[in-house]
């Protein structure tokens, strides 16, 4: 398992959404709060594939919160 | 008239709604741009306007610019406007016919507006905005409404307000492209973007000098912009005829195909006409709850074709087919050929939506020739020659997607309707109700039986006149002047054979109401007669088009059903079908719906 | 395992050369967050790219090129070329900010040229021709030519 930390200054939630939406078939998602971060646990069959899927996600919400002007205001 | 040309997609911005984003990297050759400029002017437009991506960033700029000049035609840009930042730029392109300009800026908060459009261009933007003050250009300035900007958009009223050259203009966002990709985070309710702009637009009204004239909205139901519904802003009403993208061969009308009108929501709606509805893929996703319609109000039944040019026919072959068929709008364009001419009309009405031109036209037939002289026809059979699609059309491959030829066709569909009714009903006996008698419209079909003892005759009108004037000719008739849905409930329960309403359907104010009403005062077993006309068009000269506008005959009609949808409203509510006539095109604009009473 | 990389300030760039990663901590004050975006943004194409936030004036830029197994060398070339690019990205932002003036006047000059305003022979003489006009701010470059290296976009995992 690999866990990513969003933090809420820095993305936006509905890019995170947006993301493990786009992502939802290709592993297993646990999303939940803590303080300021969004936490996304990424479980997969193997530690490469959760490198992969975990790398992709993060670049994917990255990449929707920076077209999208930043995180949510 | 305009016409769009669409030179490549790429742009020195990439903003984040952009509905062209997967094709940024399309690009338009010099020789195509200038082969669809020649094409422009060979169709009769009298100004280009290049638009792309971004059509400034092209180095061919000032070459096309002064082609289009050269061709005698004005030059347009839509565009967002920072090249136009270079004051020598702009000198330049006005020299070549500049003359129109389109220019997005999407927030007077400058942080804002970078960040919609991911560059830093606001101060910019407002440098070119102050260059294009005091030229003499039509100037918009046009808003897209996102999430982004969606609480700032009164600062951007403050922005343009002191720019008295500009219109200011909101649109909504379209889910494509860029909004489609970054939905959730682009795209707001339509609901909430309205009341957003509503609020940006009335504050316009209170700080800009020349208030609403420089307030403009585009892609927003009108029914969510009440006080607005005017201020409606799109291709049309910047005068484009014509578009063609950079992959296109030929130039298309332009049209609102990406947009609808949810049913049944929008269907009784007397916005309709200009409303641009919802975006498609919105309403896909959200559904049309959010819409108000106003079913209340009266409108037209008609519109006109325009005469626009005429030219001798070619003694062989079709001068559509030869020249290519897209660029004429299959509803709005009119071709008439007659006696080696050829005619073409186009209509501009925004009365009605571009599918109901297109059902009156290709579908029902419903086209005629005005050869009165009047303001408005009013004895069909004699002012009215029926337009029919041309026998050349038959074995065209193109006829599906053309505008097709039409030509007269001297049969007098009217008279021939209309008297078959009129028989039919002269033979009606017992008790009858008319609803809506007119002004002794129907005076000859009832005097014979009134005269004979074998019909009791009684009639509504709201018009004191029309009803004094059917007294005169009928004195033996009871007369009730009133809206029909209140004196029904005065007039006694089962007191009727037959109810008759001739053109008086679309007229009602609650129709349905009536029809209950009706319900009541006619017996069971006894008849509902409902003929009334559907929605048809007529080619006109210009000098009587605008006889036409300056009359004041005022709207009558609170509804333009056909016999489909009146029988929508009246099926499951006490009577049973037993005639329609639909209207088609081997028939005049009369449809008719013939009831039993059900037994109760 | 948390190391620096020699050659970098240890302050600003650590790595992890075991698991292929390397991150540098941002100053906010120095570097505004949408030039770490616009730097960031530019690197996901050959990068796995996540930013923490370690405390609240700092932005750490965590990078992992895609294909796993980056030495330390490679590591030390990816997080010199980010650093450059977040400092270019820093100097798009300020320059059109705050030497708007300079730009204008430098602008103006070039319109003009050295000889001040034209005189009514010059303008008699000045063709409005078709050419290409000058572009001395970059205004008409495309956003990729100006903003981007790159033109990817996110990918889906294709392991």
């Amino acid at each position: 398992m690999i866990e990513l930390r969003f933090h809420r200054d820095l993305y936006a939630g509905t890019a995170i959404d947006s993301a493990l939406g786009r992502f939802a078939g290709v592993a297993r998602f646990v999303r939940r709060e803590d303080g300021a971060d969004f936490v996304v646990e990424v479980h997969a069959q193997s530690p490469g594939r959760e490198r992969t899927v975990a790398g992709e996600l993060a670049n994917f919400a990255l990449g929707l919160t920076v077209e999208a002007g930043g995180p949510d205001r | 008239m305009k016409a769009l040309i669409k030179v490549g997609y790429a742009c020195n911005e990439h903003c984040t709604f952009c509905h062209t984003q997967e094709l940024r990297e399309i690009q338009g050759t010099s020789a195509d741009v200038e082969r669809k400029i020649d094409r422009a002017k060979a169709l009769g437009h009298t100004m280009v306007v290049l638009s792309g991506g971004e059509p400034t960033i092209r180095p061919e700029l000032m070459h096309w610019a002064g082609r289009v000049a050269a061709a005698g035609m004005d030059f347009g840009l839509v565009t967002n406007g920072l090249v136009l930042a270079y004051a020598e730029v702009l000198e330049r392109l006005l020299a070549l016919r500049l003359r129109y300009v389109y220019m997005s800026l999407h927030c007077g908060v400058g942080e804002t507006h970078d960040r919609m459009v991911r560059a830093e261009s606001f101060a910019t933007a407002l440098r070119a905005l102050d260059n294009l003050q005091g030229r003499g250009l039509q100037l918009t300035v046009n808003c897209v409404v996102t999430r982004a900007n969606l609480r700032q958009l009164r600062s951007l009223v403050d922005v343009i307000a002191p720019r008295t050259d500009a219109v200011l203009k909101f649109s909504a966002v379209e889910p494509k492209g860029g909004a489609l990709r970054l939905h959730d985070l682009v795209v707001p309710r339509i609901s909430e973007s309205a009341a957003a702009v509503l609020d940006a637009l009335t504050y316009g009204r209170a700080v800009m000098p020349g208030g609403d004239a420089r307030l403009r909205h585009g892609g927003f139901p009108l029914c969510l912009l009440p006080g607005f519904e005017h201020s409606y802003d799109d291709l049309r009403t910047h005068a484009y005829w014509t578009m063609v993208e950079t992959d296109e061969a030929n130039f298309y009308p332009v049209d609102d195909r990406n947009k609808q009108h949810p049913s049944p929501t929008c269907d009784d709606c007397r916005l309709r006409g200009p409303c641009p509805g919802l975006f498609r893929a919105y309403h896909q996703r959200y559904g049309a709850d959010e819409l108000r319609p106003q079913t209340l109000g009266v409108r037209g039944n008609a519109f006109d074709w325009v005469l626009e040019a005429v030219d001798d026919a070619p003694s062989q072959g079709c001068p559509l087919r030869d020249d290519g068929v897209t660029p004429w709008e299959p509803a709005r364009h009119l071709f008439v050929r007659h006696q080696g001419r050829v005619a073409r009309y186009r209509a501009t009405t925004r009365d009605f939506h571009d599918d109901t031109l297109t059902r009156a036209k290709h579908e029902l037939g419903q086209i005629y020739l005005d050869a009165s002289r009047k303001p408005a026809p009013n004895d069909f059979a004699r002012d009215l020659v029926k337009l029919s699609r041309s026998e050349m059309c038959s074995p065209c491959p193109e006829r599906a997607h053309c505008t097709g030829m039409f030509e007269p066709e001297f049969s007098d569909v009217f008279e021939r309707d209309d008297a078959a009714v009129r028989t039919r009903l002269a033979a009606l006996a017992g008790d009858v109700l008319e609803i809506g008698c007119g002004y002794g419209r129907t005076t000859d079909v009832w005097r014979p039986g009134l005269e004979g003892g074998t019909l009791r005759y009684t009639a509504v009108d709201p018009d004191p006149e029309a009803i004094a004037a059917t007294q005169a000719a009928l004195p033996a008739a009871t007369l009730h002047c009133g809206e029909a849905e209140l004196v029904l409930t005065a007039l006694p329960t089962g007191g009727f054979d037959h109810a008759v309403a001739l053109h008086a359907w679309n007229h009602l104010g609650d129709a349905v109401a009536v029809i209950d009403a009706l319900a009541r005062v006619v017996r069971p077993g006894g008849e509902l007669w409902l003929v009334d006309d559907g929605v048809f068009g007529l080619a006109r000269t210009r000098a009587q088009h605008e006889l036409a506008q300056r009359s004041e005959a005022a709207l009558q009609h609170h509804r333009n059903d056909d016999a489909g949808r009146a029988h929508a409203r009246i099926a499951g509510r006490g009577w049973t079908l037993v005639e329609r006539h639909d209207v088609g095109p081997t028939t005049s604009n009369q449809w008719l719906l013939r009831y039993q009473r059900c037994p109760t | 395992m948390s190391e620096s990389l020699f050659g970098m300030p240890p302050a600003n760039v650590d790595a992890d050369i075991a698991e292929g990663r390397v991150a540098l901590t941002v100053d906010t004050s120095l570097h505004s967050l949408d030039a770490i975006y616009a730097a960031a943004y530019a690197f996901i194409g050959r990068c796995y790219v996540l930013l923490e936030r370690p405390a609240p004036e700092r932005v750490r830029v965590v990078l992992a090129p895609k294909p796993s197994g980056a030495d330390g060398d490679a590591l030390r070339a990816l997080i010199g070329e980010f650093a450059n690019e977040l400092l270019s990205a820093t100097w798009r932002r300020e320059i059109t900010r705050s030497n708007r003036a300079l730009i204008e006047a430098v602008t103006m000059q070039a319109f003009a040229g050295a000889l001040g305003s034209p005189s009514l022979d010059d303008l008699e003489a000045f063709q409005f021709g078709d050419e290409p006009f000058e572009d001395p701010l970059g205004i008409a470059q495309s956003w990729e030519e100006k903003y981007r290296k790159k033109p990817r976009t996110p990918e889906e995992p294709t392991e």
